[in-house]
Protein backbone atom coordinates (compact mmCIF):
# COMPACT_ATOMS: atom_id res chain seq x y z
CA UNK A 1 0.00 0.00 0.00
CA UNK A 2 3.04 2.02 -0.28
CA UNK A 3 2.24 5.71 -1.71
CA UNK A 4 4.92 7.37 -3.85
CA UNK A 5 3.38 10.53 -4.16
CA UNK A 6 1.73 12.72 -0.37
CA UNK A 7 -1.41 12.22 -0.32
CA UNK A 8 -3.38 15.56 -1.03
CA UNK A 9 -3.50 17.91 2.46
CA UNK A 10 -7.71 18.18 3.27
CA UNK A 11 -8.86 21.84 2.44
CA UNK A 12 -9.58 23.99 5.10
CA UNK A 13 -11.66 26.98 5.25
CA UNK A 14 -10.99 29.07 8.38
CA UNK A 15 -13.54 31.85 9.85
CA UNK A 16 -12.51 34.68 12.17
CA UNK A 17 -12.68 37.84 12.26
CA UNK A 18 -9.59 38.88 13.99
CA UNK A 19 -7.08 39.71 11.63
CA UNK A 20 -3.87 38.66 14.12
CA UNK A 21 -5.62 35.88 15.09
CA UNK A 22 -6.50 34.30 12.17
CA UNK A 23 -3.20 34.72 10.23
CA UNK A 24 -1.46 32.91 13.14
CA UNK A 25 -3.53 29.68 12.57
CA UNK A 26 -2.97 30.23 8.84
CA UNK A 27 0.37 30.23 9.58
CA UNK A 28 0.84 27.30 11.80
CA UNK A 29 -1.79 24.78 9.95
CA UNK A 30 0.83 26.42 6.81
CA UNK A 31 3.57 25.03 8.51
CA UNK A 32 1.92 21.37 8.68
CA UNK A 33 1.46 21.51 4.73
CA UNK A 34 -2.05 22.85 4.53
CA UNK A 35 -3.31 25.75 2.10
CA UNK A 36 -5.89 27.41 3.97
CA UNK A 37 -8.78 29.69 2.88
CA UNK A 38 -10.20 32.78 4.97
CA UNK A 39 -13.20 33.97 5.82
CA UNK A 40 -13.73 37.10 7.59
CA UNK A 41 -17.28 36.58 8.67
CA UNK A 42 -20.49 34.60 8.19
CA UNK A 43 -21.52 36.17 4.67
CA UNK A 44 -17.60 35.73 3.45
CA UNK A 45 -17.60 31.96 4.36
CA UNK A 46 -21.50 31.73 2.87
CA UNK A 47 -19.83 32.99 -0.74
CA UNK A 48 -16.42 30.79 -0.21
CA UNK A 49 -18.79 27.55 0.43
CA UNK A 50 -21.06 27.99 -2.40
CA UNK A 51 -17.50 28.53 -4.54
CA UNK A 52 -16.27 24.93 -3.37
CA UNK A 53 -17.23 23.04 -1.03
CA UNK A 54 -14.21 22.82 1.68
CA UNK A 55 -12.96 19.50 3.57
CA UNK A 56 -12.87 20.99 6.91
CA UNK A 57 -14.41 24.18 8.54
CA UNK A 58 -12.41 25.99 11.57
CA UNK A 59 -15.06 28.23 12.67
CA UNK A 60 -14.95 31.26 15.50
CA UNK A 61 -18.73 31.67 17.17
CA UNK A 62 -18.27 35.33 17.85
CA UNK A 63 -18.82 37.30 14.30
CA UNK A 64 -20.17 40.43 12.78
CA UNK A 65 -23.26 39.72 11.63
CA UNK A 66 -24.49 36.28 11.73
CA UNK A 67 -23.05 34.06 14.87
CA UNK A 68 -20.83 30.58 14.22
CA UNK A 69 -23.72 28.53 14.77
CA UNK A 70 -26.16 30.48 12.58
CA UNK A 71 -23.68 29.73 9.77
CA UNK A 72 -23.85 26.49 10.51
CA UNK A 73 -27.36 25.93 10.73
CA UNK A 74 -27.36 27.88 7.02
CA UNK A 75 -24.76 25.34 5.86
CA UNK A 76 -26.89 22.58 6.91
CA UNK A 77 -30.67 23.74 5.18
CA UNK A 78 -28.33 23.43 1.75
CA UNK A 79 -27.41 19.73 0.66
CA UNK A 80 -24.55 20.65 -1.13
CA UNK A 81 -22.85 21.98 2.33
CA UNK A 82 -25.03 19.86 5.17
CA UNK A 83 -22.63 17.30 5.90
CA UNK A 84 -19.32 19.59 6.03
CA UNK A 85 -17.50 18.79 8.88
CA UNK A 86 -16.87 21.49 11.31
CA UNK A 87 -14.27 22.66 14.34
CA UNK A 88 -15.55 25.23 16.90
CA UNK A 89 -12.15 27.78 17.64
CA UNK A 90 -14.05 29.88 20.12
CA UNK A 91 -13.21 32.25 23.32
CA UNK A 92 -16.56 31.65 24.75
CA UNK A 93 -16.29 28.33 26.49
CA UNK A 94 -19.30 28.31 28.26
CA UNK A 95 -20.89 24.87 28.60
CA UNK A 96 -24.41 25.95 26.42
CA UNK A 97 -22.17 26.82 23.64
CA UNK A 98 -19.98 23.85 23.71
CA UNK A 99 -23.53 21.42 24.02
CA UNK A 100 -24.78 23.47 20.75
CA UNK A 101 -21.89 22.80 19.03
CA UNK A 102 -21.78 18.76 20.05
CA UNK A 103 -25.92 18.87 19.36
CA UNK A 104 -24.89 20.68 16.09
CA UNK A 105 -22.45 17.90 14.93
CA UNK A 106 -19.05 20.04 15.75
CA UNK A 107 -16.68 17.45 15.69
CA UNK A 108 -14.08 19.65 18.51
CA UNK A 109 -14.15 22.81 20.29
CA UNK A 110 -10.94 24.47 21.27
CA UNK A 111 -11.15 27.40 23.30
CA UNK A 112 -8.37 29.62 21.97
CA UNK A 113 -7.33 30.92 25.30
CA UNK A 114 -6.42 27.44 26.45
CA UNK A 115 -4.91 26.27 23.45
CA UNK A 116 -2.12 27.49 21.02
CA UNK A 117 -2.04 27.55 17.11
CA UNK A 118 0.29 24.78 17.05
CA UNK A 119 -2.10 23.17 19.02
CA UNK A 120 -5.14 23.52 16.38
CA UNK A 121 -2.80 22.33 14.02
CA UNK A 122 -2.34 19.38 15.69
CA UNK A 123 -5.94 18.40 16.42
CA UNK A 124 -6.42 19.22 12.49
CA UNK A 125 -3.95 16.58 11.82
CA UNK A 126 -5.77 14.10 13.59
CA UNK A 127 -8.78 14.69 12.17
CA UNK A 128 -7.91 14.16 8.77
CA UNK A 129 -5.85 10.99 10.25
CA UNK A 130 -9.00 9.40 11.99
CA UNK A 131 -11.08 10.95 8.67
CA UNK A 132 -9.21 10.55 5.38
CA UNK A 133 -10.67 12.58 2.84
CA UNK A 134 -12.30 11.58 -0.59
CA UNK B 1 -120.39 23.68 71.76
CA UNK B 2 -120.07 27.45 71.31
CA UNK B 3 -117.48 27.52 73.96
CA UNK B 4 -115.75 24.71 72.19
CA UNK B 5 -115.66 26.38 68.77
CA UNK B 6 -114.43 29.77 70.68
CA UNK B 7 -111.76 27.60 72.13
CA UNK B 8 -110.47 25.90 68.72
CA UNK B 9 -110.81 29.63 67.41
CA UNK B 10 -108.73 30.94 70.14
CA UNK B 11 -105.96 28.60 69.67
CA UNK B 12 -106.05 29.05 66.06
CA UNK B 13 -105.59 32.19 66.84
CA UNK B 14 -102.51 31.69 69.29
CA UNK B 15 -101.30 29.11 67.01
CA UNK B 16 -101.18 31.59 63.76
CA UNK B 17 -100.04 34.26 65.87
CA UNK B 18 -96.96 31.97 66.83
CA UNK B 19 -96.59 31.21 63.46
CA UNK B 20 -96.65 34.61 62.07
CA UNK B 21 -94.25 35.51 65.32
CA UNK B 22 -91.89 32.85 64.39
CA UNK B 23 -92.02 33.40 60.50
CA UNK B 24 -91.01 37.11 61.64
CA UNK B 25 -88.08 36.00 63.45
CA UNK B 26 -87.30 33.39 60.50
CA UNK B 27 -87.13 35.98 58.47
CA UNK B 28 -85.04 38.59 60.15
CA UNK B 29 -82.65 35.70 60.87
CA UNK B 30 -82.40 34.97 57.23
CA UNK B 31 -81.64 38.85 56.85
CA UNK B 32 -79.22 38.87 58.86
CA UNK B 33 -77.73 35.70 57.70
CA UNK B 34 -77.80 36.92 54.19
CA UNK B 35 -76.15 40.20 55.07
CA UNK B 36 -73.61 38.13 56.90
CA UNK B 37 -72.97 36.10 53.59
CA UNK B 38 -72.84 38.59 51.24
CA UNK B 39 -69.88 40.09 53.72
CA UNK B 40 -68.42 36.91 53.91
CA UNK B 41 -68.76 36.74 50.13
CA UNK B 42 -67.17 40.37 49.66
CA UNK B 43 -64.50 39.47 51.86
CA UNK B 44 -63.90 36.24 50.05
CA UNK B 45 -63.78 38.18 46.36
CA UNK B 46 -61.40 40.59 47.89
CA UNK B 47 -59.23 38.14 49.63
CA UNK B 48 -59.08 36.41 45.90
CA UNK B 49 -58.50 39.38 44.42
CA UNK B 50 -55.61 39.86 47.00
CA UNK B 51 -54.62 35.69 46.28
CA UNK B 52 -54.51 36.85 42.33
CA UNK B 53 -52.36 40.27 43.17
CA UNK B 54 -50.23 38.18 44.94
CA UNK B 55 -50.16 35.04 42.41
CA UNK B 56 -49.26 38.28 39.79
CA UNK B 57 -46.41 39.92 41.61
CA UNK B 58 -45.11 36.00 42.74
CA UNK B 59 -45.23 35.59 38.56
CA UNK B 60 -43.84 39.04 37.60
CA UNK B 61 -41.25 38.64 40.12
CA UNK B 62 -40.29 35.33 38.66
CA UNK B 63 -39.76 36.70 35.15
CA UNK B 64 -37.88 39.29 36.21
CA UNK B 65 -35.46 36.99 38.51
CA UNK B 66 -35.26 34.42 35.67
CA UNK B 67 -34.08 38.12 33.38
CA UNK B 68 -31.68 38.38 35.54
CA UNK B 69 -30.31 35.30 35.89
CA UNK B 70 -30.34 34.97 31.96
CA UNK B 71 -28.82 38.53 31.84
CA UNK B 72 -26.27 37.42 33.80
CA UNK B 73 -25.32 34.76 32.39
CA UNK B 74 -25.14 36.46 29.30
CA UNK B 75 -23.05 39.03 31.14
CA UNK B 76 -20.83 36.33 32.45
CA UNK B 77 -20.16 35.28 28.71
CA UNK B 78 -19.30 38.83 27.11
CA UNK B 79 -16.79 39.16 30.21
CA UNK B 80 -15.01 35.93 29.58
CA UNK B 81 -15.06 36.19 26.01
CA UNK B 82 -13.67 39.94 26.18
CA UNK B 83 -10.94 38.95 28.49
CA UNK B 84 -9.79 35.82 27.01
CA UNK B 85 -9.56 37.49 23.36
CA UNK B 86 -6.33 39.89 24.58
CA UNK B 87 -5.05 37.14 26.40
CA UNK B 88 -4.95 34.62 23.48
CA UNK B 89 -3.32 37.23 21.33
CA UNK B 90 -0.38 37.86 23.73
CA UNK B 91 -0.08 33.60 24.22
CA UNK B 92 -0.56 33.22 20.57
CA UNK B 93 1.80 35.71 19.48
CA UNK B 94 4.93 34.70 21.94
CA UNK B 95 4.19 31.36 20.63
CA UNK B 96 4.36 32.77 17.15
CA UNK B 97 7.79 34.61 18.29
CA UNK B 98 9.52 31.80 19.13
CA UNK B 99 9.63 30.39 16.21
CA UNK B 100 11.22 33.49 14.74
CA UNK B 101 13.56 33.95 17.45
CA UNK B 102 14.59 29.89 17.45
CA UNK B 103 18.68 29.42 17.10
CA UNK B 104 19.34 33.45 17.91
CA UNK B 105 17.97 34.57 21.19
CA UNK B 106 20.34 35.07 23.99
CA UNK B 107 20.39 34.27 27.46
CA UNK B 108 18.43 37.39 28.51
CA UNK B 109 15.78 37.52 25.96
CA UNK B 110 14.69 33.61 26.50
CA UNK B 111 14.94 34.49 30.37
CA UNK B 112 12.42 37.64 29.36
CA UNK B 113 10.27 35.10 27.04
CA UNK B 114 9.81 32.76 29.49
CA UNK B 115 8.61 35.68 31.88
CA UNK B 116 6.21 36.78 29.15
CA UNK B 117 5.04 33.41 28.53
CA UNK B 118 4.49 32.23 32.23
CA UNK B 119 2.18 35.20 32.47
CA UNK B 120 0.34 34.46 29.98
CA UNK B 121 -0.61 31.33 30.91
CA UNK B 122 -1.50 33.21 34.30
CA UNK B 123 -3.42 35.50 33.04
CA UNK B 124 -5.70 33.04 30.87
CA UNK B 125 -5.82 30.39 34.20
CA UNK B 126 -6.61 33.40 36.13
CA UNK B 127 -9.54 34.46 33.88
CA UNK B 128 -10.96 30.81 34.12
CA UNK B 129 -11.05 30.71 37.73
CA UNK B 130 -12.88 34.63 38.00
CA UNK B 131 -15.21 33.09 35.48
CA UNK B 132 -15.69 29.60 37.09
CA UNK B 133 -16.54 32.08 40.19
CA UNK B 134 -18.62 33.79 38.98
CA UNK B 135 -20.69 30.67 37.15
CA UNK B 136 -20.56 29.14 41.15
CA UNK B 137 -22.41 32.31 42.01
CA UNK B 138 -25.13 31.77 39.52
CA UNK B 139 -25.34 27.86 40.46
CA UNK B 140 -26.21 28.55 43.60
CA UNK B 141 -29.02 31.08 42.67
CA UNK B 142 -30.69 27.95 41.21
CA UNK B 143 -33.71 26.29 42.80
CA UNK B 144 -32.66 22.55 42.94
CA UNK B 145 -29.54 21.15 41.62
CA UNK B 146 -29.47 17.78 40.85
CA UNK B 147 -28.50 14.70 42.64
CA UNK B 148 -24.88 12.93 41.66
CA UNK B 149 -21.99 11.20 43.65
CA UNK B 150 -19.62 12.99 44.80
CA UNK B 151 -17.10 10.55 44.15
CA UNK B 152 -17.58 10.38 41.02
CA UNK B 153 -16.88 13.75 40.61
CA UNK B 154 -13.35 13.73 42.68
CA UNK B 155 -12.44 10.74 41.50
CA UNK B 156 -12.17 12.15 37.61
CA UNK B 157 -10.55 15.44 39.15
CA UNK B 158 -8.04 13.09 40.76
CA UNK B 159 -7.70 10.77 38.08
CA UNK B 160 -6.94 13.58 35.32
CA UNK B 161 -4.01 15.20 37.89
CA UNK B 162 -2.55 11.80 37.93
CA UNK B 163 -0.79 12.32 34.68
CA UNK B 164 1.21 15.14 36.47
CA UNK B 165 1.39 12.82 39.52
CA UNK B 166 3.86 10.42 38.15
CA UNK B 167 6.09 13.56 36.63
CA UNK B 168 7.22 13.84 40.64
CA UNK B 169 6.99 10.56 41.36
CA UNK B 170 4.43 11.16 43.60
CA UNK B 171 1.97 8.56 44.94
CA UNK B 172 -1.75 9.40 44.37
CA UNK B 173 -4.04 7.17 47.15
CA UNK B 174 -7.84 6.97 46.78
CA UNK B 175 -10.30 6.48 49.86
CA UNK B 176 -13.48 6.72 48.85
CA UNK B 177 -15.68 5.99 51.90
CA UNK B 178 -18.69 8.44 51.41
CA UNK B 179 -22.04 6.80 50.28
CA UNK B 180 -24.76 8.31 48.75
CA UNK B 181 -25.32 11.54 46.34
CA UNK B 182 -25.38 14.80 47.42
CA UNK B 183 -27.68 17.43 46.71
CA UNK B 184 -26.34 20.87 48.21
CA UNK B 185 -24.03 21.82 45.53
CA UNK B 186 -23.43 21.29 41.86
CA UNK B 187 -20.94 19.66 40.21
CA UNK B 188 -19.04 21.96 38.44
CA UNK B 189 -18.60 23.74 42.23
CA UNK B 190 -17.28 20.40 43.72
CA UNK B 191 -15.19 19.85 40.62
CA UNK B 192 -13.07 23.22 40.92
CA UNK B 193 -13.22 23.15 44.79
CA UNK B 194 -11.50 19.20 44.45
CA UNK B 195 -9.13 20.97 41.44
CA UNK B 196 -7.91 23.52 43.44
CA UNK B 197 -6.88 21.41 46.13
CA UNK B 198 -5.17 18.47 44.55
CA UNK B 199 -3.86 21.33 42.66
CA UNK B 200 -2.82 23.21 45.81
CA UNK B 201 -1.19 19.53 47.24
CA UNK B 202 0.92 18.72 43.65
CA UNK B 203 2.59 22.34 44.35
CA UNK B 204 3.73 21.99 47.49
CA UNK B 205 4.33 18.43 47.61
CA UNK B 206 8.43 17.58 46.94
CA UNK B 207 9.46 14.56 44.57
CA UNK B 208 8.53 11.13 45.96
CA UNK B 209 6.38 12.17 48.05
CA UNK B 210 2.43 11.37 48.77
CA UNK B 211 -1.31 12.67 48.50
CA UNK B 212 -4.13 10.93 49.98
CA UNK B 213 -7.82 12.27 48.56
CA UNK B 214 -10.96 10.58 51.21
CA UNK B 215 -13.83 11.19 51.20
CA UNK B 216 -16.71 9.94 54.05
CA UNK B 217 -20.04 10.86 55.11
CA UNK B 218 -21.41 10.64 58.45
CA UNK B 219 -25.09 10.03 60.01
CA UNK B 220 -25.93 13.34 60.23
CA UNK B 221 -25.77 13.94 56.45
CA UNK B 222 -22.63 15.36 56.58
CA UNK B 223 -20.38 15.00 53.08
CA UNK B 224 -16.39 15.74 54.22
CA UNK B 225 -13.70 15.57 51.84
CA UNK B 226 -9.71 15.39 52.90
CA UNK B 227 -6.48 15.88 50.97
CA UNK B 228 -3.57 15.04 52.44
CA UNK B 229 -0.05 15.71 51.38
CA UNK B 230 3.92 15.16 52.59
CA UNK B 231 4.66 18.29 51.42
CA UNK B 232 6.47 21.41 52.71
CA UNK B 233 3.39 22.21 55.69
CA UNK B 234 2.56 25.99 57.00
CA UNK B 235 4.26 27.27 59.84
CA UNK B 236 2.00 28.31 63.04
CA UNK B 237 1.96 32.04 62.45
CA UNK B 238 0.98 31.59 58.56
CA UNK B 239 -1.73 29.49 59.61
CA UNK B 240 -4.18 32.36 59.58
CA UNK B 241 -3.19 33.91 56.25
CA UNK B 242 -4.02 30.52 54.66
CA UNK B 243 -7.59 31.20 53.04
CA UNK B 244 -6.66 34.95 52.88
CA UNK B 245 -7.51 36.13 49.24
CA UNK B 246 -4.03 36.02 47.02
CA UNK B 247 -1.68 35.16 49.78
CA UNK B 248 0.85 32.56 49.81
CA UNK B 249 3.03 31.58 53.09
CA UNK B 250 6.40 32.25 52.86
CA UNK B 251 7.72 28.84 52.63
CA UNK B 252 5.69 28.61 50.05
CA UNK B 253 7.23 31.69 48.10
CA UNK B 254 10.51 30.05 48.78
CA UNK B 255 9.73 26.89 46.53
CA UNK B 256 8.87 29.19 43.80
CA UNK B 257 6.46 27.76 42.87
CA UNK B 258 3.30 28.87 40.32
CA UNK B 259 0.36 28.59 42.90
CA UNK B 260 -1.80 31.57 42.93
CA UNK B 261 -3.16 31.88 46.08
CA UNK B 262 -6.53 32.61 44.82
CA UNK B 263 -7.37 28.83 44.76
CA UNK B 264 -7.70 27.91 48.53
CA UNK B 265 -9.35 31.66 49.20
CA UNK B 266 -12.13 30.20 46.56
CA UNK B 267 -12.67 26.60 48.05
CA UNK B 268 -13.17 28.60 51.39
CA UNK B 269 -15.57 31.06 49.41
CA UNK B 270 -17.61 28.16 47.67
CA UNK B 271 -17.26 25.93 50.67
CA UNK B 272 -19.09 28.37 53.28
CA UNK B 273 -21.84 29.91 50.90
CA UNK B 274 -23.02 26.25 50.59
CA UNK B 275 -23.10 25.94 54.61
CA UNK B 276 -20.18 24.19 55.04
CA UNK B 277 -17.23 24.28 56.35
CA UNK B 278 -13.29 23.96 55.73
CA UNK B 279 -10.23 23.10 58.17
CA UNK B 280 -7.05 22.62 57.84
CA UNK B 281 -4.23 21.08 59.89
CA UNK B 282 -0.22 21.20 58.81
CA UNK B 283 2.78 20.71 60.25
CA UNK B 284 5.76 22.58 58.92
CA UNK B 285 8.10 20.62 56.93
CA UNK B 286 5.72 17.43 57.26
CA UNK B 287 2.16 18.02 55.37
CA UNK B 288 -0.62 19.47 55.35
CA UNK B 289 -4.24 18.22 55.43
CA UNK B 290 -7.03 20.18 53.41
CA UNK B 291 -10.62 19.23 54.32
CA UNK B 292 -13.90 20.38 53.96
CA UNK B 293 -17.70 19.68 54.54
CA UNK B 294 -20.95 20.09 53.16
CA UNK B 295 -24.63 18.92 53.89
CA UNK B 296 -26.03 16.45 51.51
CA UNK B 297 -29.10 17.94 51.28
CA UNK B 298 -30.04 21.58 49.74
CA UNK B 299 -29.87 24.04 52.35
CA UNK B 300 -32.65 26.94 52.08
CA UNK B 301 -30.85 29.99 50.07
CA UNK B 302 -30.52 33.23 52.05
Amino acid sequence: MAETSAPRKGSILLVEDDEFLRSLVVRALGDVGYQVEIAKDGEEALAHVGHQVPDLILLDLVLPGFSGFELIAKLRQNDVTAKVPFIVLSNSAESQNKKQADDLGAVGYLVKAQSTPSDVAKFVEAYFVAHPHA
Amino acid sequence: MNSAVLAVFGVFVLVMLAGVLWIMRLSRRIAILTADQEERRKALKSTSKLLIDKNMELFDQNVRQQKQLASKEDFIGIVSHQLRTPATEVKWGLEALKGEMAGHAKGLELEYFEKLRHSAERMVSLIDSLVRLMNVDEQFRRVSIPAYDPNTVIKRVAEEAAAKFAQKHITLTLAFDATGAIESMDSDSLELIAENLIENAYEYTPDGGAITVATARDGAGIFSCSVADTGIGISAEKLKTVFVKFQRSETAMRMNSGGMGLGLYLVKNIVERHSGTVSLTTEEGKGSTFSFTLPVARTVIA
